[in-house]
């Protein structure tokens, strides 16, 4: 049956799943406030949170991305953009769960325990974050699972975005009005 | 693409400023304002539009408070990655609380009007006949209801849609033909409509009669006020009554306050501001409530989708997006048994796609490149007519903002795998190689006997099965008993003489069909009631009602 959320299989990752609730809780109380260098934007995502989003989006977006090593370069930039502005037109409840997404899986411990990527974020290995995501869009945890949809909706909302993502999947882009 | 039959676009907020329109943009306020007027609107969607051009017909005093900003058809270029920020609730990302379920709310001048796709029905006679027997509510006949129906009808240009359906909706009618169920065309309220399909971005011709371009300059023309980019808080409470509504100006970009209060004050209060923002609002305010109601039995149209490849080009980002439906599913079942479902097929553009569709990486980049082939037909489920049906809540985060519980039942969910059947059965019979329901890993099948055998065997759950709704009704239901509604038949609140709520907050269950219609008539209905009364036409020159400071 398709992707029961309840194989057996994962058991170890559902076990690991609790720690990391307790652990995002935990991650909560630890994050400290962001504050912008002087003349620098603000940021809606902290620099942990990039790095791990630079690990996850060339992974996510596998398949979509230009070929050719600079124009995908570029591309997950622009996605990385992209997804900046999103969340900073997400409600602060939103963003404020998101903050502690990403402080939670920048904590060594749950990125090994949880994660399971055993390097830092950002020379973390795709096959690593690939097997990562899989387990948390097929955890038994709700939570895990909504942390998936997180940025599963984010990263293809970014890249769609984009009108260079068009060209792959033949979108011609809105009509021009005469 | 060349474009439609019409030469020109005509904006009607173009000549605003010269017809001396008055619009605040409590985003360049530059610190506490107060306004003052006879009616306190909250919410431009289609309560709040409706009741606006009502009330400032009768000569009174409006002042009508959006939160999000106006955008017209200048601004309006068929973008989604400009139109969701700027024209949706949270981006068109607002979640229910547990996130399985993502919720489409308008939020700009017009709400969920201005970014509709246009889909116009009459509140079934099935859910009328569920009201009068169950609700309380023995007015709501189908005659009774009639002429509220024709006046908005004929107001937003609500007529059949003539133009043959363009290929998805198509193909769900060729799906139903074959299998021999009904689907017929659906009314949509347009003016000389272009055809493009971008509906859900702003219409950027104007064709789509929304409160944008109808009943708001209308009341603007007689003299209303707009204050966009602000934010409801409270009403203030003196005994009986509401003095004021606090507010908090908004950034330019609606992301946060900037601290700047704005103080409404009236003689009257209409809140219009959704099934969510409604209820959010009457909470914060700590009105009286003894029995908890409000934000309770809350509804959406739980919504599912199934995504077939069509051999032909379907190209579902172009042509109006839902023009055909079937209620096949809704009415050869008795309204209060299982969960019944009206199917449609809407727009497919870039972003709702990708977000949608299940998978990622290659998996997910494969069903993109069939984009042009795509063809999607949505089950949205009539939710609340059941004992185990009662919807959702609405609560209010620590942050104050109102977040809605709704949780997935067995009784819904089995209402989704009956839909993904007969889903998959139509695109099958229409012709489709493969069909892919909305769930889990989203695999595809090849053939319907395939689809059924596995559906049967889906684990459905929150976050495995792709939930949507565009639809949110209830959480301050409309009904003669305070035990059981939250404001009595007139719209009134049950304890407070000046409060009014006229919104699709306001029914007792879901409508089981695109609710803008209900809503219009409904708020027609209760506006000029309120009208009636705050302005007999003896007291038609009264000057004392004329105050705005």
């Amino acid at each position: 049956m398709p992707n029961s959320p309840l194989k057996p299989g994962r058991r170890a990752f559902i076990a690991a799943g609790v720690v990391g609730a307790g652990a995002l809780v935990v991650a909560g109380w630890l994050r400290r406030p962001r504050l912008p260098a002087h003349g620098v934007a603000p940021s809606y995502i902290s620099a942990d949170g990039i790095d791990i989003l630079r690990a996850i989006v060339p992974v996510i977006l596998a398949g979509a991305l230009p070929k050719e090593p600079a124009a995908q370069a570029a591309a997950v930039d622009e996605t990385l953009a992209a997804l900046e502005v999103a969340v900073g037109g997400l409600p602060a409840a939103a963003q404020a769960e998101l903050a502690q997404l990403f402080d939670l899986l920048s904590l060594p411990p749950v990125r090994i325990a949880v994660a399971r990527i055993d390097a830092p974020w950002r020379q973390a290995a795709p096959d690593q974050v690939r097997l990562c995501l899989d387990r948390m869009r097929d955890s038994s945890l709700l939570l895990l699972r909504s942390a998936y949809g997180a940025l599963h909706q984010l990263t293809f909302a970014a890249w769609y975005g984009n009108p260079r993502s068009w060209v792959a999947i033949g979108y011609p882009g809105p009509p021009v009005l005469a | 693409m060349s474009a439609g039959p019409s030469s020109t676009i005509i904006d009607p907020w173009a000549g605003a400023a010269t017809a001396g329109w008055r619009i605040v943009d409590a985003a360049t306020l530059a610190g506490a304002t107060t306004l003052e007027a006879d009616v306190v609107i909250v919410g431009s969607g289609a309560g709040g539009g409706t009741a606006a051009e009502i009330l400032a017909d009768a000569g009174l005093r409006v002042l009508l408070v959006e939160e999000g900003p106006l955008k017209s058809s200048r601004d309006f270029n068929m973008l989604e990655a400009e139109a969701y920020p700027q024209l949706y609730m949270d981006s068109a990302a607002r979640k229910t609380r547990d996130k399985a379920i993502n919720i489409l709310q308008g939020r700009c001048v017009g709400g969920g009007t201005t970014v509709n796709w246009t889909s116009s029905f009459r509140t079934p006679p099935t859910t009328l006949a569920h009201w009068r027997e169950h609700c309380g509510l023995p007015g709501f006949t189908e005659a009774a209801l009639a002429p509220w129906f024709s006046r908005m009808e004929a107001r937003l240009s609500i007529a059949p849609w003539e133009v043959a359906p363009n290929a998805n909706n198509g193909a769900l009618a060729r799906g139903a033909h074959r299998i021999g169920i009904a689907a017929p065309a659906i009314r949509r309220n347009v003016k000389g409509c272009w055809n493009l399909g971008y509906c859900g971005m702003g219409c950027p011709t104007n064709a789509k009669q929304s409160m944008l371009v109808t009943t708001i300059p209308a009341a603007l023309a007689k003299g209303a006020t707009l204050v966009t980019r602000v934010r409801a808080e409270r009403f203030v409470m003196r005994g009986d009554r509401v003095v004021a509504l606090e507010a908090r100006a908004m950034n330019a970009a609606g992301t946060a306050s900037t601290g700047h209060r704005v103080t409404l004050r009236g003689t009257t209060f209409v809140a219009a501001a959704g099934a969510i923002g409604t209820p959010g609002l009457l909470l914060r305010s700590r009105l009286p409530d003894p029995l908890s109601l409000i934000g309770r039995r809350t509804f959406l149209h739980p919504s599912v989708v199934s995504a077939a490849v069509m051999p032909d080009t379907i190209d579902a980002f172009a042509g109006a997006p839902q023009t055909i439906f079937s209620d096949h599913f809704l009415d050869t079942q008795p309204v209060d048994g299982p969960i019944g479902y009206k199917l449609e097929a809407p727009p497919l553009h870039p972003i709702l796609t990708a977000i949608t569709l299940p998978e990622d990486g290659a998996a997910h980049a494969r069903s993109m490149q069939q984009f042009r082939h795509l063809q999607v037909v949505i089950a949205l489920l009539r939710d609340g007519f059941h004992p185990d049906s009662p919807g959702g809540t609405v609560h209010l985060r620590d942050d104050g903002t109102p977040v809605l519980d709704y949780p997935l039942t067995p009784f819904v969910w089995d209402g989704v795998r009956r839909a993904f059947v007969a889903m998959a059965e139509i695109q099958f019979a229409a012709g489709a190689t493969s069909v892919s329901p909305g769930h889990g890993s989203g695999v595809a099948f090849s053939s319907f006997t395939q689809a059924k055998a596995a559906i049967g065997g889906f684990e459905l759950a929150p976050l495995v099965t792709r939930v949507v709704s565009a639809h949110v009704m209830g959480g301050a239901p409309l009904g003669p008993d305070p035990r059981r509604a939250v404001v009595d038949v007139d719209g009134r609140h049950h304890h407070l003489r000046n409060l009014h709520v006229m919104d699709g907050s306001l029914f007792p269950t879901s409508i089981g069909a695109n609710p803008q219609l209900s809503i219009y008539a409904l708020a027609a209905r209760l506006a000029a009631g309120l009208a009636a009364q705050l302005k007999p036409p003896a007291a038609a020159a009264s000057p004392s009602r004329y105050r705005l400071v």
